[in-house]
């Protein structure tokens, strides 16, 4: 009772956001758990189906492939956005002229509908008539391969992903400004240069928020990656950018093979929980090595 | 040597400091004491180069520095905070000015090995600043300051986070470890006790005006002004407002406190503050009464007592004045008893009512003027 209690005192703020979350996220999640273990296609009534969905997901070569693609895209796109992320937070952190309108700017395209930009950058990349092709003319460059070949889409999308960093910046401004500034005139009296200071000063102290926030963006990648991969590539060309999120979503909805949709989401479950304990593993022996 | 002319600061737009002018030789040091807000760490700023000067010029060792960068002027600097990095270790952090000016890692960690010894920070090196005590966290910043063999040494408050025991010690510390090297330190404090114990020479900064700079013997005994005379000294000089009348005669309201007064000031019919030190108010019966040949009496009546150990302080109250006089903790005194209260007139401060400023010219208090 006591335990409770305190534990009470100490989250009860938090109480409506975990309310929430329980609704809108566990609940279906739960729900989805024995669809996993059932055929269902939507019309007819669902049937048991013990582990043979589970079993399909391990042969499937599409399964593979796809996984494979989601961690291809997760390692070109988490390193290029948190260093696009860093680089942003370092030069608009300090309040001046233009800084506050282009912060907004970094975290505008983190509150578009994800619908609106998608389609924004299906026009972008049009080889016919989008700016891209039309600047990569003036270079003299042919403008049709980004989309055609599969390692080439897959980067695409990577490339895409940067559009999404307000949120990395925001936080990433938040903690350079913890960092005292008289760190920084020490720095300045002692004659340390540009890259000293940076070296030296602020990037260990923000090595452990960038290391919880490449944890963070790894595991998400595998569904900021979707609504792109969706319409811009439709998983193509050669299934070069289907990814877990777009084939689950095309057995459900596309397919209507519900029962085995929830077995690969809880494939892809799995794999993300998999990603974060690895990564938290790093994350703690760095830190108490650091401490 | 360190030199200040005229040096002026504006921040946002907004002036911080006004013409200070003054000199701290190798070897010296030079306490800058005020209140908050007078600007005391915009002059340590100013010196180190954080901040631009609107006007004036700061010379170390006949080099000019208002335009060299902060990192080219020779100059250390010991923060409030000790500014101490928290993912370095001990010695990393003594080391850091030494390697971020490209001395190898080696020779660095070798130096700063053989500097940790002064104030025993040999045992803590590999620590992090975190795992350190208030006071060792002073002496790792104060050793990081000095290992560079800066030709000028900056303070900014540097006691202030330390509670009042190990401040003594901590006082100690700073001038053993000054003492070693020969860099002209500047020091500023709001602490009093601290910037008397300190200084070779006392300056009182007020709105970004330094009013005096002297040995702090003299800035005690001399105050320029009524500033310098009430910031300096605990309880604050007692003053009283004075008329020579035109016999010669020195008159506080309808009191007579004296038949004829051998100073100079003294032109008949001159309105005057008379400055006295708690000191100067001797009780009697006090074994701590001097004799001034020239002492005035008046009458008081015991407000309150404050004992404080070696001492204790006794408010009176003289014709609805609060005065505050000091006196040996064994004396008897009774709350509300009305007893005769001898003025030590010889050794008083005056000054000027309108101006504030000292009548008597005070000896130290040409170069600030200057």
């Amino acid at each position: 009772m006591r335990r409770l209690r305190a534990l009470l005192r100490d989250w009860h703020w938090s109480l409506p956001g975990f309310a929430l979350l329980g609704l809108l996220v566990g609940l279906p999640a739960l729900m989805a758990l024995p669809l996993a273990f059932s055929h269902f296609d939507g019309l007819h009534a669902p049937r048991f189906a013990g582990l043979t969905n589970l079993a399909r997901v391990g042969a499937d070569p599409l399964f593979w492939t796809a996984l494979g693609n989601s961690l291809k895209v997760a390692l070109w796109s988490v390193p290029l956005r948190l260093l696009l992320a860093l680089g942003l937070a370092l030069l608009l952190h300090r309040p001046r002229r233009g800084a506050g309108l282009l912060r907004a700017a970094a975290l505008a395209p983190s509150v578009t509908p994800d619908i609106a930009w998608a389609l924004l950058w299906l026009w972008i990349l049009n080889p016919l008539y989008g700016p891209v092709a039309w600047l990569l003319s003036g270079f003299g460059i042919a403008p049709d391969i980004w989309l055609t070949d599969p390692a080439a889409a897959r980067r695409v999308l990577a490339l895409i992903s940067l559009w999404l960093i307000g949120e990395l910046v925001v936080v990433l401004i938040a903690a350079r400004k913890e960092i005292p500034q008289e760190l920084y005139d020490l720095c300045a009296v002692e004659g340390a240069s540009a890259w000293t200071v940076f070296r030296r000063l602020t990037l260990p102290m923000l090595m452990p928020v960038l290391l919880l926030l490449a944890c963070r963006d790894a595991a998400l990648s595998f569904q900021t990656s979707f609504l792109p991969a969706l319409i811009i590539t439709k998983g193509g060309p050669q299934y070069g950018t289907l990814l877990l999120p777009v084939y689950v979503y095309q057995n459900g909805f596309e397919y209507l093979r519900f029962g085995y949709a929830a077995a690969l989401a809880l494939a892809m479950f799995a794999v993300t929980l998999l990603m974060i304990a690895v990564q938290l593993f790093w994350l703690r022996r760095w830190t108490r090595r650091g401490a | 040597m360190l030199e200040l002319d005229q040096v002026s600061v504006a921040l946002d737009g907004r002036p911080v400091l006004h013409g200070v002018s003054l000199r701290v030789a190798a070897g010296e040091r030079v306490v800058i004491a005020g209140p908050s807000g007078s600007g005391k760490s915009t002059l340590l700023r100013a010196v180190a180069g954080l901040v631009p000067l609107a006007a004036g010029r700061l010379r170390l060792d006949g080099r000019e520095l208002g335009s060299l960068p902060p990192g080219q002027r020779d100059v250390a600097m010991m923060f409030q905070s000790y500014a101490l990095f928290p993912h370095l270790s001990v010695l990393d952090n003594l080391c850091f000015g030494l390697t971020a000016r490209g001395m190898a890692r080696e020779d660095a960690q070798e130096r700063a090995r053989a500097a940790a010894g002064t104030l025993d920070l040999t045992p803590l090196l590999q620590r992090r600043p975190r795992e350190l005590s208030g006071g060792e966290r002073q002496r790792v910043a104060l050793t990081r300051a000095l290992l560079r063999e800066p030709k000028a040494l900056l303070l900014d408050e540097p006691l202030s986070s330390l509670d009042t025991q190990l401040r003594v010690r901590a006082r100690a510390e700073i001038v053993k470890a000054h003492a070693a090297s020969r860099a002209a330190m500047l020091l500023v404090t709001h602490d009093q006790s601290e910037a008397m114990s300190l200084a070779d020479r006392l300056g009182v900064l007020h709105e970004g005006r330094l009013l005096q700079l002297a040995p702090p013997r003299t800035v005690y005994a001399e105050p320029a002004n009524l500033f310098v005379a009430r910031f300096l000294g605990h309880p604050a000089m007692n003053t009283l407002e004075v008329q020579v009348g035109l016999d010669g005669a020195l008159w506080w309201g309808s009191t007579r406190l004296a038949a004829r007064l051998a100073t100079a000031v003294a032109e008949p019919g001159r309105r005057l503050v008379l400055g006295l030190r708690p000191e100067q108010l001797a009780l009697p019966g006090s074994r701590w009464d001097s004799g001034d040949p020239q002492a005035a009496e008046i009458t008081a009546v015991v407000e309150s007592v404050e004992p404080a150990g070696e001492q204790q302080i006794v408010w009176l109250n003289a014709a609805g004045q609060r005065l505050a006089a000091r006196a040996e903790p064994e004396l008897r005194l009774v709350v509300g008893v009305s007893l005769p209260l001898r003025l030590a007139l010889s050794r008083a401060c005056w000054f000027d009512p309108d101006t504030g400023e000292a009548l008597r010219p005070a000896a130290g208090a040409g170069e600030a003027m200057a």
